[in-house]
């Protein structure tokens, strides 16, 4: 498929947790649409978007696919640039260091800064 | 301008999909072009042509339909939310051996990279969702 | 450049509270819906000093609430003028 050009800045604000409704991997379906079409891509996961990270999910217990290997696909796609915002991380005592997938813990002032180098921003 | 609508919510559950419509009614009344409207998760219902409301309220997938005819509008339901939901168009139903094929139309199924096209060639991006 | 955001929820979520933690000095908050709840709240929030604030008329009207002086009512034509006139939007749901 043709890549629309010039790729354009996107940034994907992953807000939602991952298996209570279906945000969170709607979300990451248009990451990954994204990606194939190589544009320029930022994925941030803020407040209880955060909750995607948590290590050892095991959503075979609900029928539901395990969205935190889904999330661990993303260097496959060269999508590399994945924030998390540090509040929501230590409010929830998540470990940065102990989640499912390498991130960048990062600040609100990170994220606005995000926000304004975009062309388009979707929040899900 | 040449502006995009993601439409993210269903009609009747929230009042996203109804703004969505008054923002795209507003914005072909002040000179704009709407390069694409593209409804995805639950906004897919808004493509749904059995949706049958009461007589007395506001029939909102009726008036995406006219809105969308009037103005030759480019309109996509995103193929995997809608076949998730049941919004079938007649090769998709056929395909799946379902009994019904309810999608509008004047709306066609298409995949995200519609979206990420939209993206790239619109100025603009506005999302509704709830 | 600047971005519009639209919030769309009560002050029950935090979609409000989320926007203003990533909003910059410039930026436009278009509250629509049932947003239009928070307009008393967001016009006496010290966050709000360096941001434009809006609220969409219908929505309003709709719902019988009357908009501090700090919040500017608008109808969809100038939502449409605020979403061209910013570089981009945020919708916060």
């Amino acid at each position: 498929m043709s890549s629309p050009n010039p790729p354009k800045t996107i940034t994907f604000i992953s807000r939602s947790t991952p298996y209570g409704s279906g945000r969170a991997k709607a979300c990451l379906d248009m990451v990954l649409s994204a990606a194939v079409f190589e544009q320029r891509i930022n994925l941030v996961f803020m407040d209880d978007g955060v909750w995607q990270l948590q290590a050892a999910q095991q959503p075979k217990s609900i029928d539901a696919k395990d969205l935190s290997a889904a999330l661990s696909a993303l260097p496959l796609f060269e999508v590399s640039n994945i924030f998390a915002e540090s509040e929501a991380l230590s409010s929830r005592n998540l470990d940065p260091a102990a989640l499912a997938i390498d991130v960048k813990a990062c600040s609100a002032e990170t994220i606005a800064a995000l926000i304004r180098e975009s062309d388009v921003v979707y929040q899900l | 301008m040449k502006l995009t609508v993601l439409v993210y919510s269903a009609p009747y559950s929230t009042e996203a999909a109804y703004s969505a419509y008054r923002f795209t009614a507003s914005a072909l009344a002040a000179g704009h072009e709407i390069y694409r409207l593209f409804f995805y998760y639950d906004g897919v219902h808004n493509s749904n042509a059995s949706s049958a409301p009461p007589q007395d309220e506001f029939d909102l997938v009726k008036a995406w339909s006219e809105l969308i005819k009037t103005h030759k509008l480019d309109a996509i339901s995103c193929v995997s939310s809608a076949l998730r939901r049941g919004v079938l168009d007649a090769q998709e139903a056929a395909r799946y051996e379902k009994e019904a094929a309810s999608l509008g139309s004047q709306f066609v199924l298409s995949g995200l990279g519609q979206l990420v096209d939209a993206n790239a060639k619109s100025d603009r991006v506005m999302s509704f969702g709830a | 450049m600047s971005t519009l955001h639209t919030v769309n929820k009560t002050a029950a979520d935090d979609a409000l509270a989320a926007c203003l933690k990533v909003a910059s000095s410039g930026d436009s908050v278009l509250l629509i819906e049932d947003g239009v709840y928070q307009a008393s709240k967001l016009a006496g929030n010290p966050q709000t000093r360096a941001l434009k604030l809006f609220a969409l008329r219908e929505d309003a009207d709709a719902r019988g609430i009357s908009l501090p002086a700090t919040v500017t009512a608008i109808g969809y034509a100038q939502f449409v003028e605020l979403a061209c006139e910013h570089q981009r939007s945020v919708s916060w749901f």
